[in-house]
């Protein structure tokens, strides 16, 4: 086997590998007392932030009201290589009517389905990650380990 | 609906929906990490072969508590596992595990089998409870808790 190619990569990069792997992604959060969640959940971009519509009665809601931080996996898969495509943050909970109507209109598909009150209904939240670290591996970094971070 | 499950209908859930699974750990700065794995089961005990110097294997140090989300299918249906991990790099494990208890040839993985694979371990997760949801759970969600 060759030498592992590894390097760091931008941005852009990641936002353009992440594209990769479709809508569904992993979000592992803690709770409170320590306890690791991770579901599956539909995310999109929306500039440089990586939202999710969230039910508020969700663990995973909790759990980021008291600690920020979360990790998020996209999906891997043999149509992808099982590459990964993994990003590290400070997760915002938006529960405000104001902010959700700012982020409604832009998931990429019809938040009406999940929550018909629309973003005015306090039973539904965001969580909008800003990426601080991505690390992009292919085939479980067998082929290159790629990583990311903020200035 | 919320029903109760016994952790064989867990076992047979988690088999049926996918080889894959999502381990979620925590670090000693409280940040989560989540991998994909491929786990096995061996009676009651889910194994999971790792890398010794791994992240997940440096989490599990600090917080032995663990999360498994099985690989969703199409339509959401899915399986959460909480459990208690402890992680076992000693050559009598090793060696146990190597052949017959794991679906895919663990020498893929680690060419120098049990005896020459110094970085590599086995993580054991106990589970605790676990929860299967049909459809993202609007299809329903049925629970299971250790006794």
């Amino acid at each position: 086997m060759g030498r592992i190619v590894s390097g760091d990569i931008t941005f852009a990069e990641v936002r353009a590998d992440a594209e990769r792997y479709g809508r569904i992604a992993y979000l592992a959060t803690s709770s409170a007392s320590g306890t690791p969640y991770v579901s599956p959940v539909a995310v999109s971009w929306v500039g440089d932030d990586l939202v999710a519509f969230l039910a508020t009665n969700e663990a995973k809601v909790a759990n980021l009201r008291a600690n920020p931080k979360l990790c998020v996996h996209f999906a891997v898969s043999e149509t992808t290589d099982w590459d990964s495509c993994i990003l590290w943050g400070d997760a915002q909970v938006v529960d405000t009517t104001e902010g959700r109507q700012a982020l409604w209109g832009q998931m990429g598909y019809d938040l009406a389905m999940f929550e018909p009150g629309g973003p005015e209904a306090d039973t539904h939240v965001f969580a909008v990650l800003r990426p601080t670290k991505a690390v992009i591996m292919r085939m479980y970094g067998i082929k290159g380990r790629f990583t990311w971070r903020a200035a | 609906m919320t029903d109760q499950l016994s952790l064989d209908a867990v076992k047979a859930y988690g088999t049926a929906l996918s080889p894959w699974a999502h381990l979620a750990t925590i670090g000693a700065d409280h940040q989560p990490d989540v991998v994909p794995v491929h786990p096995c089961w061996e009676g009651d005990v889910v194994w999971i072969m790792c890398g010794l110097d791994s992240v997940k294997v440096r989490n599990i140090a600090h917080n032995p508590h663990v999360a498994l989300h099985w690989q969703v299918t199409e339509v959401g249906d899915g399986l959460e596992v909480w459990g208690t991990a402890t992680v076992h790099a000693d050559l009598d494990t090793k060696r146990r595990l190597w052949n017959g208890v794991f679906d895919y040839d663990l020498n893929l993985f680690a060419p120098g089998g049990p005896d020459a694979s110094p970085d590599t371990a086995f993580i054991a997760v106990q589970p605790g409870r676990a929860m299967y949801m049909k459809a993202y759970g609007m299809g329903g969600t049925t629970r299971w808790v250790a006794s």
